[in-house]
């Protein structure tokens, strides 16, 4: 035999059994993107309130692909929640904007209003789809975002840890702060007047839908304000105060739900990441040693049967018996990767099994508050179109399709 | 009934209606702060069966519960790892192969082509059979395989492997030590 095919095989099979024991994959701390903050005080008048809606769960309806994507609905349900709300926090955080609040799908009562649709979510990665629209019906952003989770903050002993996705919602902030800084005062100030007079024309739309038009575009513009002293005006003030008091109040509810689950879910996040990182090595290990446990064992007899001296027929069958044992260690690995899986499966059935019950509770409890909102809002019309035939003597025709305020509108909304 | 006074009694009833909302916002708001304040007590003595428990109930044990269970999951997370490792060992053959279908059909793609080429060069007769390996009991390089050797349907990737590199072998004393291997790791990794 060719001494040196020989040694090549003999050198490949010791190279095999050292990469077979030295496959690693390592995960490195991100650089921490920040929110940017606002340096200078905002004008009031530009001061843009937010609304954040509870996200798209995105929740595949067929069983057998929710199992193939790892996808636990319950536990989709509770993220669209928590996620929200960390992009309040990180907008809150900058001082760059007015109210921001987490308001149901539905809601359409603030000047800017933030959807997200959750396209992959697992301690590992997060993949979200963002579309930011203001009052006028324009649109700022539509993006998808994506990112591998910071490793540092699953580390013991992070008493306060950022989220793993922080990077995420700081960089969403940053972009929907950038399509703030191109637009004109004059714009910002107009997204604020059209929203509250979309309010108004939603409670009474035979006295205030002429206030606004729509463009080519279908974006709302003020044709004209209302009087000061306008009674009907004067009174919608108030019930668009309420409207904020009852906004503040579901938001409310979607924070102290994403305080409840804030601690499990981040030990979920941090096991499952754990399990998905060791069952990815666990393959790329299982795959590696396999094939080469097989070249192994291949070269072996080949070296053998080409050797005409006794340590060559040793070498040969030693590395046919190395090769089958790394072979072995293959699938050894390869049922790591089984195990790895049902620890996952399992973390996440004990994490759904412990959320589930707080998302119905939050359900529950918002969709209650918005019923009965809903009774006072429909009290508030018929009130509001009394004064107004009172004040004009004119009979209100009643339009069927009177688009109704926002965040107690739809009581069948999953909030 | 004048339009003053029209507008007054409009504005009364206005006003209890606000009323009415503002009281149940704040109740709602009693609610929310007892929770938070509540909550953090839950923690302590919590167990996850108290979580789950006390979530449909109303007001502020649903929150205390919900935190509670909280505090069980995170003694709960490792317990549950430790139960998938001890009871999912020794099943993992068909998943595991399964999960490696493309992998092998990849490695498969790459040692065709040497098929066709070992095939050429040896007996010169194998033309388009250098694709056929995926089967593998019929033509190769070398030959077909002896009788007494399984068929490959069952092969994992190393079985697969040694089968091909027996195919593709046209030294018959080396192509029968090859199968020979293929057998033993066959007998053994059913054992």
């Amino acid at each position: 035999m060719n001494p040196f095919k020989f040694h090549s095989w003999v050198l490949a099979a010791v190279l095999v059994s050292f990469l077979a024991g030295c496959v690693t994959h390592e995960s490195r701390p991100l650089p921490q993107i920040l929110a940017k903050p606002a340096t200078a005080q905002i004008p009031e008048s530009q001061l843009l309130d937010v609304g954040v809606q509870l996200f798209d769960p995105n929740i595949p309806t067929d069983e057998k692909e929710r199992e193939k994507a790892g996808i636990s609905a319950d536990v989709r349900k509770a993220e669209a929640r928590f996620m929200p709300n960390k992009l309040r926090e990180t907008l809150e955080s900058t001082g760059q904007w007015g109210q921001v609040r987490v308001v149901p799908p539905e809601s359409d009562a603030m000047d800017v209003r933030i959807a997200g649709k959750i396209l992959k979510s697992t301690g590992s990665v997060l993949h979200l789809e963002i579309t930011v629209t203001d009052a006028t019906g324009r649109q700022w952003l539509d993006k998808t975002y994506q990112s591998v989770a910071d490793v540092r903050s699953y580390k013991d002993g992070n008493m306060t840890p950022r989220d793993p996705f922080q990077n995420v919602y700081s960089t969403i902030a940053n972009d929907i702060l950038a399509a703030r800084e191109k637009m004109a005062a004059a714009d910002l100030e107009s997204i604020h007047r059209v929203a509250e007079l979309r309010f108004a024309s939603s409670l009474a739309p035979y006295a205030f839908k002429d206030y606004l038009s729509n463009d080519k575009q279908g974006q709302y513009r003020v044709v004209r304000l209302p009087a000061q002293e306008d009674p009907l005006y004067e009174r919608m003030e108030r019930l668009r105060e309420r409207d904020y008091a009852l906004v503040d109040t579901l938001n409310e509810h979607y924070s102290v739900f994403a305080g409840n689950m804030s601690e499990s879910y981040n030990s979920w996040r941090k096991y499952s990441y754990n399990e998905i990182e060791a069952q990815d090595e666990a393959k790329r290990t299982a795959l590696t040693r396999k094939l080469l446990g097989a070249a192994a064992i291949i070269g072996g007899v080949l070296a053998a049967s080409k050797s005409s001296t006794y340590a060559g027929d040793v070498i040969g069958t030693a590395a046919v018996i190395g090769g089958v044992y790394i072979a072995k260690s293959g699938f050894d690995k390869g049922a790591e990767v089984k195990l790895h899986a049902d620890s996952l499966k399992q973390l996440t059935d004990s994490f759904q099994s412990e959320v589930q019950p707080m998302v119905v509770d939050v359900e529950g409890r918002t969709l209650q508050l918005k019923d009965s909102a809903e009774e006072q809002y429909h009290e508030w019309r018929r009130l509001l179109k009394e004064l107004y035939e009172n004040e004009t003597g004119l009979p209100v025709v009643q339009t069927p399709a009177a688009a109704p305020p926002a965040a107690p509108a739809a009581p069948n909304s999953g909030g | 009934m004048t339009s003053g006074e029209r507008r007054a009694e409009i504005d009364r009833q206005l006003d209890a209606s606000l009323g009415v909302f503002d009281g149940r916002l704040r109740r709602e708001q009693e609610v929310l702060a007892q929770q938070r304040g509540g909550g953090g007590g839950g923690v302590g003595p919590a167990t996850t069966e108290s979580g789950a428990g006390s979530a449909n109930g109303a007001g502020a044990q649903g929150k205390a519960g919900g935190n509670a269970g909280g505090g069980g999951q995170s003694g709960n997370m490792p317990g549950g790892q430790g139960n998938g490792q001890g009871s999912s060992s020794g099943k993992t053959g068909s998943g595991q192969s399964d999960g490696q279908g493309d992998s092998q059909g990849g490695a498969s793609g790459g040692q065709s082509g040497g098929a066709s080429r070992g095939a050429g060069q040896g007996a010169g007769q194998s033309g388009g059979q250098g694709g056929s390996m995926g089967g593998g009991t019929q033509q190769g390089g070398g030959g077909r395989a002896p009788s007494d050797v399984p068929d490959g349907h069952d092969d994992d990737i190393v079985a697969r492997q040694i089968r091909e590199a027996a195919m593709k072998e046209t030294d018959p004393e080396l192509r029968d030590k090859l199968w020979q291997e293929y057998k033993d790791y066959k007998k053994n990794s059913k054992g």
